[in-house]
């Protein structure tokens, strides 16, 4: 039962709760949801996972889910994959092996601490660039491009 | 060496005259030197193949004497001896074997090569008229001295297409140097001319702007030839690059064998940039500096040929002392090198062992084996130090002699009145720019083998042969059936040292076979041969009733897909290792792949997913996980031979019985030949081939052997208590 016809499941969910799974009338409570590539393609390929963590399937396209369980995958994703976008870079500050950079994100402003830039900075695709902090704290720029001038230029040197 | 289609003429006519008519110059086909003579001597000689006959002679003494001379219609076989530190060929004639001729191991791949070609001549249905003469395309020896001009001309191969960019680079250098003699002659007419008389005085902001201007031109055209030589240099550098990487995969396996990948490294790191030293620090130095010395000794002689000679006193000692300092350094700064690779390298063991290091309380003997390289590397460091310090004020003691003589001679010629001070002054100039050059160039002078042996060992690799892709008579096979056939299979990695031996084996299309045996047996090296990682050395290897050394090789790979027992991974995503094979493949499929493999599970449970990266050599995933990622990429692959190494370490049950699983679903419909290990693989295997030094011993099903209780039935026993032990049984 990997592959899951979008049109046989049914998602629930009450308040805070995990949401409940229904696969062709079978009722799964507490059920994860994990994307199969969440780095290169996001809106697609979601994985489901029982409450003991055992794997039920994959959707391949969740948009052709109804629209309840559509907003439930995407607010799940949303809420396991805590990836704050970076939206200006105000200053990066080398600290004896550590940098430091103070950004904006769409969730406020916070200071980034990187130990190896090398393994921290990761361009996905040309302009997108993955950034994991020495705590394993994860941020995304999503199109350098459209980051403002001195942001862009403060990244670049590092990649 | 090759083997060779000309033989020393004297050799030629005296098989003329031994080998009865019809024989003539014409008439050679081959010949192979070999180095020992029948009594054992060290002498030249050689096995010589003609139309009808195969001789063996030796030279002793400067005399070509034949010892065979044998008709190939007769000899009805050839064989190779091992013997101990040599060879000997034997043929066999009227059920005899007659002693050919005796070699060391020197020539052993030569010679192996040759009775290759032999075996198609000899008997009676040897083709000996249908026999082109064999010349081998040689490959250029690169080691030696005399190859030195060789890289030269290498160097400038790589050069051609820039030639344009070296000849001005060449001009603007050549500018510089003319430019560097203007201003002690400006000099001297500055003091002899307009400091002395009030009248002339007009002249100074002229002669100071005159000074000026060729300060800035020499400035201008130094930093312009200096950055085209630089961008011209990077661009050869990044060529011998490009090359050596081109090459290095193409390369054939068996090349790799013999070399460290970590000396490989180091030649494209470092001997690569050597090109480009070369063109940057080196040709544009000898010719300026060169260029410089011959300028200011013709100004020099030009003014006062008498101080002239003076000049050049010291320079022969010059000369002399900077060789010699030179190489006497360089034992040092080599002793130096070594006791920093000693200290690395243990430094790297220590760190790399701090467990093991910890777990048997050995810190503070590694910290004082440690101490120990520490303090080789300061006695070579200081060495180095206390000499270098010493000598180069000695040299710059012995350059200031030239600087007394001027003094004293131009002193008193300036008293007399036969020379201006102006004069002496530009004097002093010149000399000061000119002895440094003369060191630069004689430095240089020793430079030039350290540099073109790395220039060397980047062309040895570039001109390495690389494997046959599509070698002539290609037949082309796009889908395999799968069926396998090996006949009468002969292999060894060292010449006539056979690791397999006498192979026969029919696989039918779909079948699974099972090789077992003791480690050494031969079978992974049999593996080998079935990837056509090596040819074989006798016998052959059929794919569906084709030769596979006549197939494509990319296309007889691209039907094989091969399972390691310690798969390797790139770093990268787990989505990019499973579509290796297969870079089109759309996400489902990897999905697809995975979900055979037993693989998707765990993959989909890692935060980043298929996305996740799994690290150098997939060290982030476990060693089960990596097996599986391995299945997954097999299976996309979609090969239609399967060949399986299977791993022989011990996994927990749970992951076991899911590899177990993946492979049975690899597997199915698919020509598979696996060493198997686990108990379960041997029951399920269609039919199992025992292998024992290298020979066939056994050939059936997993009930049928054990009824023999021959090998097999022992190797099983043995299985059967080991697994029992550490809890594995399949």
């Amino acid at each position: 039962m990997s592959f899951l016809d979008p049109a046989a499941i049914r998602l629930e969910r009450r308040d805070d709760q995990p949401p409940t799974l229904s696969i062709a009338g079978d009722l799964y409570f507490n059920v994860k949801i994990r994307q199969a590539f969440p780095l290169s393609f996001e809106s697609r390929y979601v994985t489901f996972f029982d409450q003991e963590d055992e794997y039920l399937g994959l959707v391949t396209d969740p948009a052709s889910c109804d629209e309840d369980s559509y907003r439930i995958i995407r607010d799940e994703i949303e809420w396991r994959y805590y990836r704050p976008t970076i939206t200006r870079v105000v200053e990066m500050e080398g600290r004896g092996g550590t940098s430091l950079f103070s950004v904006e994100t769409d969730r406020g402003a916070v200071k980034i601490p990187m130990r190896d830039l090398r393994e921290g900075m990761m361009e996905l695709s040309p302009g997108r660039i993955l950034i994991t902090d020495e705590h394993g704290n994860r941020y995304e720029i999503p199109d350098l491009d459209r980051l403002d001038r001195r942001s862009r230029r403060l990244i670049r040197r590092l990649i | 060496m090759p083997l060779l289609n000309k033989i020393p003429s004297e050799l030629n006519s005296l098989i003329r005259t031994e080998i009865p008519a019809g024989e003539n110059k014409a008439d050679l086909i081959f010949a192979c030197k070999t180095d020992l003579a029948p009594d054992g001597r060290i002498e030249e000689a050689m096995l010589v193949v003609t139309r009808r006959h195969l001789a063996a002679a030796t030279r002793s003494g400067g005399q070509w004497s034949l010892t065979h001379a044998l008709p190939l219609v007769d000899i009805t076989g050839l064989t190779v001896e091992p013997l101990v530190g040599a060879s000997a060929l034997m043929a066999t004639v009227d059920g005899r074997e007659i002693r050919l001729l005796r070699y060391t191991h020197a020539v052993a791949q030569d010679m192996s090569d040759a009775v290759e070609s032999l075996l198609h001549l000899i008997g009676p249905d040897g083709s000996p008229d249908h026999t082109e003469p064999v010349t081998e395309e040689e490959v250029p020896d690169w080691s030696s001295r005399e190859a030195h001009l060789r890289t030269f001309r290498r160097l400038w191969s790589f050069c051609l297409p820039h030639w344009r960019t070296l000849v001005v680079a060449m001009l603007v250098t050549i500018a510089a140097s003319a430019i560097d003699l203007l201003p002690p002659y400006l000099t001297m007419i500055l003091v002899d001319q307009v400091l002395v008389d009030q009248s002339t005085f007009i002249w100074l902001p002229i002669i100071v702007a005159l000074l000026a201007v060729s300060r800035i031109v020499h400035t201008g055209v130094t930093i312009i030839s200096g950055r085209m030589m630089a961008v011209l240099g990077d661009r050869l550098a990044y060529d011998a690059r490009s090359e050596l990487l081109n090459v290095l995969q193409l390369l054939p396996l068996k090349y790799y064998d013999m070399q460290q990948t970590g000396g490989l490294m180091a030649r494209i790191a470092r001997d690569a940039k050597s090109i480009h030293y070369f063109w940057i620090d080196f040709a544009p130095q000898v010719v300026q500096q060169g260029l410089l010395v011959i300028g200011m000794t013709v100004v020099l002689f030009y003014l006062n040929w008498e101080l002239a000679l003076l000049v050049l006193v010291p320079i022969p000692a010059i000369i002399y002392a900077s060789i010699h300092i030179k190489r006497y350094l360089m034992w040092f700064y080599g002793r130096s090198w070594d006791s920093w690779a000693t200290f690395f390298e243990r430094v790297n063991d220590a760190l790399s062992g701090i467990r093991v290091v910890k777990i048997f309380a050995q810190e503070k003997r590694q910290s004082r084996d440690m101490q120990i390289e520490n303090e080789k590397v300061f006695t070579a460091e200081r060495n180095i130090h206390v000499r270098s310090r010493t000598v180069r004020p000695l040299l710059a003691f012995i350059v200031s002699v030239g600087g007394l003589l001027v003094w004293w001679y131009g002193g008193l010629q300036v008293q007399s009145g036969e020379m201006t001070t102006g004069m002496l002054m530009a004097f002093f100039l010149y000399l000061a720019m000119f002895y440094s050059p003369v060191q630069q160039l004689t430095s240089m002078a020793d430079w030039i083998p350290e540099m073109m042996t790395a220039i060397t060992r980047t062309f040895e690799v570039i001109d390495s042969p690389i494997e046959d892709y599509a070698p002539a008579g290609t037949v082309d096979v796009p889908r395999f059936e799968g069926r396998l056939e090996l006949q009468d299979v002969n292999f060894g990695y060292v010449a006539h040292q056979p690791v397999l031996k006498g192979i026969n084996l029919h696989v039918e299309p779909g079948e699974m076979i099972g090789l077992v045996g003791h480690s050494g047996a031969g079978k992974s090296t049999l593996i080998k041969l079935m990837c056509r990682f090596y040819d074989v050395d006798g016998g052959q290897i059929l794919i569906d009733g084709i030769d596979v050394r006549r197939m494509d090789l990319m296309q007889l790979r691209s039907q094989i897909g091969y399972v390691e027992q310690d798969p390797f991974l790139f770093s990268g995503s787990v989505a990019d290792n499973i579509r290796f094979g297969n870079q089109d493949a759309s996400r489902e499929a990897i999905i697809e792949a995975a979900i055979n493999a037993n693989a998707h599970e765990f993959i989909v449970k890692l935060p980043d997913g298929y996305d996740s990266t799994v690290g150098e050599r997939g060290g982030r995933l476990s060693g089960g996980e990596r097996q599986r990622v391995a299945i997954a990429r097999a299976i996309l692959h979609d090969p239609r031979i399967l060949i399986l190494d299977e791993p022989t370490s011990a996994l927990d049950l749970e992951t076991e019985k899911k590899i177990q699983e993946a492979l049975g679903r690899l597997m199915e419909g698919r020509t598979t030949l696996a060493i198997a290990h686990r108990l379960s693989t041997l029951r399920d295997a269609d039919r199992l081939l025992v292998l024992k030094n290298g020979e066939p011993v056994e050939l059936g099903t997993h009930e049928e052997l054990l009824d023999r209780q021959g090998e097999y039935y022992r190797l099983v026993q043995l299985h059967t208590n080991v697994s029992s032990i550490v809890g594995v049984e399949g």
